[in-house]
This record gives structure tokens, C-alpha cells and sequence, in this order.
């Protein structure tokens, strides 16, 4: 138990980050089937509209900052020392500190349910509702000073991602040879340095008005509650990015392995990645359009919010272009990788919808956008990180998971995902508002939205299988081998799972491909490429 | 190797710092305000004499050399001087009645030297216990917070004259 | 709206220089020039600085529209240099460097920093009150501000742009160096953008408003032309940057 408390090994922080998601995603999930089932038919009243906003608050908070953002710490945490031959992170106790002041964020924040005075202004709070004036009690003090230890945490994991890949490559690994997984995480971890602090500018002002009387966003007081919404947005946008380039490195992982193709294009999809992750900064926007902010404004956030969509759009024909002729394997895996790229798509047109301005005015605050935002961050990240789970499990635990098990947890997810998620696009645009407690008698709400609730609990026992699936797996899973599916990258040298030392000698990295390198020596990636690395 | 470790990761943790910084100083500058009597213009140029001054005494602790430790002392003497210097100005307004909720310039102005000040005193704090091969990680960030009072002395006194 | 302002000196410049040009590529490669697409980037520049400085942009932006002079700026300073040094061949450069003066001038402008500074600093000093109404009333400041936009602009994107690759920044400092260029153009941007309407004054009451742009709409729209579309041209900057560091195993 003390190992694992006081550890600084980056395997076992990055464990700890996932089974900390894992905690913090059954009290998400738990929210989400409240809700569902409050919304499962018209004017039900299980539970009121106060606890219902505390409820959706803490929702949207813990899903993006307790269980997304630090599940995807953990990966990074985990695989990038491993991918790049190293032994550990450049800044081992910064990992640690970084672990822990999540976790305790976390529990801060869950904490204000005991005082029975949880958050209830929605996860981005805005000016002036999460005022003292509006909201009194000690809710969202609480939500602020746990979103700060959760930002310092962020921060500090990101710089550690920064540094450990910029000073501990393996020798032979230069820049331009990083896999997809660790170039993605050293960008993402780059955007974090840069957004973050937009967050905690302003929770310190949030915190100054409320409990020092500050007038940043009070109005009466010639503040500006507008402020605080272009401050967090500044943050929230490329905050959303944050949440699915990581997403993305996985997909640009395991897509390839079960192709039995390297990846088409890596320097379209690196370079895309930079693109995204710059003009994620320029469209925040777009999440104001219904603000009065003026014509012109709007167009030139319009133009640039379609824009981004470029980029994103290549890495998708990108990694279709990679299974093309490849000689594709059904495992878990690849099944939730190609329901990613499905899922993602119409998650990104629907955003695509949104950046213009006036089907935005008409769908804003509409169910429309809870559809939008479930398809890229379930449909995507989530889908992503399924697969990412079937198939770096191995390498973390060092047992198989079961194929029969992952086909049927991969259906029952995705039937329940979309069966929950798709109707409410028609919601959306029947009109029906989200963030409300209860709806009333109109033609199709009822139904849809039981559909929708019906779809939850299809979705819920699918992950349920999942956890399953691991649970079994761990207690009586085969035994997994270095390299079970005859990948590519550094990770699959170590054993399954690796030794404290990650590698007893610094791996030989000539190409992006060192293991195929070394198992087909009379082919390898570098003689073909014709260049020194 | 190490140090080149801990000073990347310390660029990057003031770049992070400097976002935060830039967002509050833009608030300032958006609500630029008619600054309030007593601000005590004159002396608040002294400590930010002192404050600079001890970016020398830093560097001389840097260079790691025999007497780096009486260098760090007069570091953090200055440091603490500059600290007590501009806090009891601020004490003297508050007694007055200016406080952070008084007006929009004194609701940017105080959480900006506020927040300015905490980081100083950790500075402060940090360069009492680090050993000699943190110095030059900590010297960054001593140089940061110092050039950044002289940013937001600047555009704060800079704002209210013009 | 149809007033072109064919100012003989400015015809005759673009004129002399594209002849110039084609006449100095033909010199060297008669017949077939070797490569299409440099000569097509370098006369699409001159083309685009005629029509920026004769066109009916440039009424409007001396007497009617703040926005309609970023717009001529934007081109002077972010578009038209990169033409002209992408449309450059290597050996011309070369060539016209062997001259010890330009060599000279080379070596001391061509510096990073001092690139960087000349070319950020004169995009944030003619935006100086004082200096950008001075120019608006004096002609000949005027030509001078144009002038230092097109040199200044050709300065900037050296390091980054150059015919001479080993002229060019390594892929981290050249990203530093455009980030913190459209960093400041940014900041510059968002401050016409929300900032306080009348900083210059002559465009507060043109002979007619145009297309519904009261005052306020047009500063702020002048701002948000300089902030948005200007941080593209410095992120294609950013991304060929990229590109081209991944290159050696295209070209394989």
C-alpha cells in the first residue's frame, strides 16, 4: 500500500491516474443515469430543479476534469518514457505532486455534496450566476478552489510531459521520429501550458469577487460579467482539444498495428496537429455567438471556427488512408478505433453546424449541443480511450483481455451510445433547452427522450461488461506476452509488464518503427527511407 | 543534466505564469480606471528599485560561487524588504478605506500585486531551503517576478498618469 | 468606388520591376524558365502591390475606412514580401550578394532578432496615434510608411522565407519567432478591436459611410482583420515551417 502511496515510478502514477478516473467516472455516470432518469418522461419530479443543477454541474466538471483529462494524463504518464526509450520521467516527484493534488481536488469538490451546498451553475459557471449574489452558499468556492488544484495539476503534468520528451529520448530518436502517440501528447501538453492558466485567471478573480468583493464580473459595479466568459473560453476551447489530441495519438497508434501498415502521411497528421492546436486558440468565440457581440465579430470567429475543421478533417482521411490496403485484425481494439472515426465525424459536423452563426442562435443551450458534445467526447475521446484500454492492457498488467467480452461490451457501447446520444440531435432541434430539471407535454419530447434514457442503461451495462472484462481478465486473464499484437513502438521492448527499469540498455531507434526494424532486418524502415534519422 | 531538467520545467512553468499575469493585466488595462489618491507613487519606485536591485544579488548567487549563500541572504533581504516596503503602503490605503472592493482600479490593481506579492514570498521562502543546485532553476524564476513588478509598476502607475 | 488612383510613379515602379525581373530570368535561363511557379509567386506580388496601391482600396483607405488601410497594410507588410522572397531563385540571391555593401547589410539585417524587432516594431509603431495620423496628412510620410511596410516586411520573413536556406532559423526558433510575431500583431489587434474608438480621428467622419460601417464598426473590424487573418498568414508560416522540417524523407 505505502509503494503505491509514495510512488513516483511513472507506471505506477500513471495507474493511479486511470483508477482515479475510473473512481471519479462511476460518480459522472452515476450523475448522468440521475438525470436520465429525471428526464425519462415529462414533468416527472424524482428530483427537484436545485439538486438537478447541482447535479449537471458536477457532471460536467467531474467528466472533463476528474475523469477525461486525467485518464489521459495517465496514459501519457505511462507510455510516453516507454515509447521514447526512456526510464522514467525527467521530473518523477512533480509526477507525484501532480497525481495527488487531482485526486485531493477531486475530493475537495465532492466534499461541498456533504455540505449539502454542492456547485449548481453549471461546469462553466458563468458571471453573474456564480456570483456571491446568485449562488450564496459555499458551492462554488468549493468548485473554484478544487478547479485550481486540478489546473496546478494539470499544468505540472504537462510540463513534466514537456521536459521528459525533450530530454529523454532514447539516442537515435530524434524529433522527427517520436511516435504519433508521444508527438500528440508533447503538443497537447504545450496547449496545456498555454490554457490552463486562462482557467486559473479566472477562478482567481471568480474567488476575488466572492469572497473579497471584488468587481471583476459584477456588473452594478462596472465590472463586466462578459469578461468571465471570454476568459474561460479562451481556456474551455483549447481546453476541448486538450480533452482529444491525446485521443487522437492513441488512434494513431493502434490504427497502423491492426493494419499491418505504418501510418499514411505522419508528417500531414503532425503538422495538422500543430494547426489544430494553434487555431484552437482563435475560435473561442463561437462558444458566444448568442452574446451580442456584433456582426463582424462573429463572422471573422465563424470563418476561423470552420476553418479548424480542416485539419481535423485530414488527419481522419489520414488514418482511412492507412487501413486503405492495409490487411486489417477485428480485435477489440481496432473495433472501438473504427467506431471512433465514425463517432468523431459526426461529432465534428455537428460542430461544423455551430460555427455557423445562425443555425448557432437556433440550437444554442438546445439538447442539439449536449448531442454535439457526447459524440466528440464519448464518441471520440471516450471510444478512443476503449480502445487505447483494449490494447495497452496488456502492457499494464500483463494479462489479455477477453476478445468475447470486449466484442459484446463494443456492441452494447455502441448501441447504447448512439441510441442515446443521436435523438438527441432531434431534440435539439425540436427546441428543447438543456440544463432544465423537467420538460413539458410537447409532441416527441417524451418519447425521444425516453429513448435517449433507454439508450443510458443499454450504455451502462455495456461498460459494465467492461469493467468485467477487466476485473476478470486481472484475476484469471492469460498470461500476455512483450509484444502480443506484433506492434511497432519501443513500449512493446519491455516486458508485460515492464520492470521497475523500463529498459536494461537504451533501445536502438533508427525510424519511427524500431521493433519492426529489429524483426525484419533485412527490411528495415530506415534502409528503405534512404536518409539518416 | 538535472539542471537542464529543472530549468526547462522552470521556463515552461513561467510561461504558464506569464499567461495567467497577461490575462489579469488586460483586465486592468480593459477597466483602466482613474487610480485613487496616496498610491504612493514615489516610494512604491523605491521598492521597485529594491526588488530590481536584488536581481544582481540572484545572479551572484547563481554563479554558484564560494559566497553564494550571503548572496542568497541579501536576495531574500531585499525580497522581504520590498515585501514589508509595498505591504505597509497598501495597509496605510486599506485603513484609508481603498481596499480591493472600492472601485474597478482598486479591484485589478490590489489582486494584481496581490498575487504578485504571494509569488514573491514563496520565492522568498523557496531561496531560505533550496540547496546549491536548484540555484540557478530559482534564479529564473526570481528574475521573472522581478521584471514582471516592473511591467505591472509600468501600466499600472504608466495607466493612471496617462 | 471606381476612383483608381493611377499615381505614374507607382505604375511605373511595378512596371519596372516585373520587366526587370522577367528580364533577368530570361538572361539566365533563355527559353523555358525553370521554374513556373516562382515566377508566377514573385509577379503575382507586384500584381497584388499595383492593385493595393491604385486600386479603389487605397481612397478608401486614405479617406473613408480604417479597416480598408489595415487591409492595405496587411498586404504591404504580410503578403507581398513573402511573394517577392518566395519568387526569388536562389542564384539571383547569390548573386546579388556577392556586392560586399549588400553582403553587409545582409549579414546585420538578416539577424533574427534584429529582423524580428524591425519587422514587429514597425507594425506597432505606425499604428502609434501620432505617427498614423501624421502619415495620413503628409504625402510624402505616407510613402515612406508604405515603403518601410514592404522593406521591413521583406526583413521579417528573411530568416523564415529566404531563397538562401541557410539563411533559414531551425524549426523550434523559427516557430518561437512567428509565435511571438502574431502574439504582439494579436495583442495589437485585440486592442484596436475593444479598445476606445477615435484613436484616428480622421476616420470619424468620412464624406459617406459605407456599407453600414459606422466608426466603432470599422475600427473594430480593422482590429479584427489585423488580429485574425494576420495570425493565419504567421500560422502558414508556422506550418510550412513543418512541412519543410519533415521534408528530407518526402523527397526520398
Amino acid at each position: 500500500m505505502n509503494s503505491w502511496l509514495c510512488a513516483i515510478d511513472h507506471k505506477r502514477i500513471g495507474i493511479l491516474y486511470m483508477l482515479s478516473a475510473l473512481l471519479f467516472m462511476l460518480a459522472g455516470g452515476l450523475e448522468a443515469m440521475v438525470m436520465r432518469v429525471q428526464l425519462a418522461a415529462p414533468n416527472l419530479k424524482l428530483i427537484g430543479p436545485e439538486t438537478y443543477d447541482q447535479i449537471f454541474t458536477m457532471h460536467g466538471t467531474t467528466m472533463i476534469f476528474l475523469v477525461a483529462m486525467p485518464v489521459l494524463t495517465g496514459f501519457g504518464v505511462y507510455l510516453t518514457p516507454l515509447m521514447i526509450g526512456a526510464n522514467e520521467m525527467a521530473l518523477p516527484r512533480l509526477g507525484a505532486i501532480s497525481f495527488w493534488l487531482q485526486f485531493f481536488g477531486g475530493v475537495l469538490l465532492y466534499f461541498s455534496f456533504a455540505t449539502g451546498n454542492a456547485p449548481a451553475a453549471g461546469w462553466f459557471s458563468y458571471a453573474p450566476l456564480s456570483e456571491k449574489a446568485f449562488s450564496p452558499g459555499p458551492g462554488l468556492d468549493y468548485w473554484a478552489l478544487a478547479l485550481l488544484m486540478i489546473a496546478g495539476s494539470s499544468i505540472g503534468s504537462a510540463i513534466n510531459l514537456i521536459v521528459t520528451i525533450a530530454t529523454e529520448r532514447a539516442p537515435g530518436m530524434t524529433m522527427r521520429l517520436v511516435p504519433m502517440f508521444a508527438w500528440m501528447t508533447l503538443v497537447t501538453s504545450i496547449m496545456i501550458v498555454f490554457a490552463l492558466p486562462a482557467l486559473v485567471a479566472s477562478l482567481v478573480m471568480l474567488l476575488s469577487d466572492r469572497l473579497l468583493h471584488a468587481r471583476f464580473f459584477d456588473a452594478a459595479q462596472g465590472g463586466a460579467p462578459l469578461l468571465w466568459q471570454h476568459y474561460f473560453w479562451i481556456f474551455g476551447h483549447p481546453e476541448v482539444y486538450i480533452l482529444v489530441l491525446p485521443a487522437f495519438g492513441m488512434i494513431s497508434e493502434i490504427i497502423p498495428v491492426f493494419s499491418r501498415k505504418p501510418i499514411f502521411g505522419y508528417p500531414f497528421v503532425a503538422t495538422s496537429t500543430v494547426a489544430i492546436a494553434f487555431l484552437s486558440y482563435g475560435v473561442w468565440v463561437h462558444h458566444m455567438f448568442a452574446v451580442a457581440l456584433g456582426r463582424n465579430f462573429l463572422a471573422v470567429f465563424a470563418a476561423a471556427s470552420m476553418l479548424i475543421a480542416v485539419p481535423t478533417g485530414m488527419k481522419i482521411f489520414s488514418w482511412i488512408a492507412t487501413m486503405w490496403g492495409g490487411s486489417i485484425r477485428f480485435t477489440t481494439a481496432m473495433l472501438f478505433a473504427i467506431a471512433f472515426l465514425l463517432e468523431f465525424t459526426v461529432g465534428g459536423l455537428s460542430g461544423v453546424a455551430f460555427a455557423t452563426v445562425p443555425v448557432d442562435w437556433q440550437v444554442t443551450d438546445t439538447y442539439f449541443v449536449v448531442a454535439h458534445i457526447h459524440y466528440v467526447l464519448v464518441g471520440g475521446t471516450v471510444f478512443a480511450l476503449l480502445a487505447g484500454v483494449h490494447y495497452w492492457f496488456p502492457k499494464f498488467s500483463g494479462h489479455l483481455l477477453d476478445e468475447k467480452l470486449g466484442r459484446w461490451s463494443f456492441w452494447l457501447i455502441v448501441l447504447g451510445f448512439n441510441t442515446t446520444f443521436f435523438v438527441q440531435h432531434f431534440l435539439g432541434l425540436l427546441g428543447m433547452r438543456r440544463r432544465v430539471y423537467t420538460y413539458p407535454d410537447i409532441p416527441w419530447f417524451g418519447a425521444l427522450n425516453l429513448i435517449s434514457t433507454i439508450g443510458a442503461g443499454i450504455l451502462v451495462f455495456g461498460i459494465f461488461i467492461f469493467l468485467c472484462n477487466i476485473g476478470m481478465s486481472l484475476l484469471f486473464g492469460a498470461k500476455a506476452e512483450e509484444d502480443p499484437w506484433n506492434a511497432w513502438t519501443l513500449e512493446w521492448a519491455a516486458t508485460s509488464p515492464p520492470a521497475l527499469k523500463n529498459f536494461a540498455q537504451p533501445p536502438e531507434v533508427r525510424s519511427r518503427r524500431p521493433l519492426w526494424d529489429r524483426k525484419h532486418p533485412e527490411a528495415p524502415d530506415w534502409l528503405a527511407l534512404g536518409r539518416d534519422a | 543534466m538535472n539542471d537542464r531538467r529543472n530549468q526547462l520545467g522552470m521556463a515552461l512553468f513561467l510561461i504558464a505564469e506569464a499567461v495567467f499575469f497577461l490575462l489579469l493585466i488586460l483586465a486592468f488595462i480593459y477597466f483602466r480606471g482613474p487610480a485613487p489618491q496616496g498610491l504612493g507613487l514615489p516610494i512604491s519606485f523605491l521598492y521597485t528599485g529594491l526588488l530590481l536591485a536584488s536581481t544582481f544579488s540572484m545572479w551572484r548567487a547563481a554563479a554558484r560561487g564560494a559566497a553564494w549563500k550571503l548572496w542568497v541572504a541579501i536576495t531574500i533581504g531585499l525580497g522581504a524588504v520590498f515585501l514589508l516596503g509595498q505591504g505597509s503602503g497598501y495597509v496605510r490605503l486599506f485603513l484609508d478605506g481603498v481596499a480591493i472592493r472600492q472601485s474597478l482600479f482598486d479591484t485589478t490593481f490590489f489582486t494584481l500585486a496581490g498575487v504578485h506579492a504571494l509569488h514573491v514570498l514563496v520565492g522568498l521562502i523557496a531561496l531560505a531551503i533550496i540547496p546549491i543546485t536548484a540555484i540557478r532553476t530559482m534564479a529564473l524564476y526570481w528574475y521573472f517576478f522581478a521584471c514582471l513588478w516592473l511591467v505591472i509598476v509600468l501600466v499600472a502607475y504608466a495607466g493612471s498618469v496617462v | 468606388m471606381n476612383t483608381w488612383d493611377w499615381q505614374p510613379s507607382v505604375v511605373a515602379a511595378c512596371v519596372a520591376l516585373a520587366i526587370g525581373y522577367v528580364a533577368i530570368i530570361r538572361k539566365r535561363f533563355p527559353g523555358r524558365p525553370r521554374c513556373l511557379r516562382r515566377m508566377v509567386l514573385f509577379l503575382a506580388g507586384v500584381a497584388l502591390l499595383l492593385l493595393d496601391l491604385v486600386s479603389p482600396i487605397d481612397t478608401l483607405a486614405d479617406r473613408y475606412l480604417f479597416s480598408a488601410h489595415i487591409i492595405q497594410h496587411f498586404l504591404l507588410a504580410l503578403v507581398i514580401p513573402p511573394l517577392f522572397l518566395l519568387g526569388t531563385p536562389r542564384w539571383l540571391a547569390v548573386a546579388a550578394l556577392q556586392r560586399t555593401a549588400l553582403a553587409r547589410v545582409e549579414r546585420g539585417l538578416g539577424q533574427p532578432p534584429v529582423s524580428w524587432l524591425l519587422g514587429v516594431g514597425t507594425m506597432l509603431a505606425w499604428h502609434i496615434p501620432l505617427l498614423f495620423n501624421a502619415a495620413l496628412e503628409n504625402e510624402a510620410l505616407h510613402i515612406f510608411q508604405h515603403l518601410s511596410f514592404l522593406v521591413t516586411g521583406v526583413i521579417f520573413w528573411w530568416p523564415i522565407l529566404s531563397p538562401l536556406e541557410e539563411r533559414h532559423l531551425p524549426m523550434l526558433p523559427a516557430i518561437t519567432y512567428l509565435f511571438s510575431a502574431c502574439a504582439c500583431c494579436s495583442l495589437l489587434g485585440a486592442f484596436l478591436t475593444f479598445g476606445p474608438v477615435g484613436l484616428y480621428p480622421a476616420y470619424l467622419n468620412p464624406p459617406t459611410e459605407l456599407w453600414g460601417l459606422d466608426p466603432k464598426s470599422d475600427q473594430r473590424l480593422g482590429g479584427m482583420l489585423m488580429w485574425v487573418p494576420g495570425c493565419f498568414v504567421y500560422l502558414a508560416g508556422i506550418l510550412s515551417t513543418l512541412m519543410r522540417w519533415y521534408a528530407p524523407e518526402r523527397t526520398a
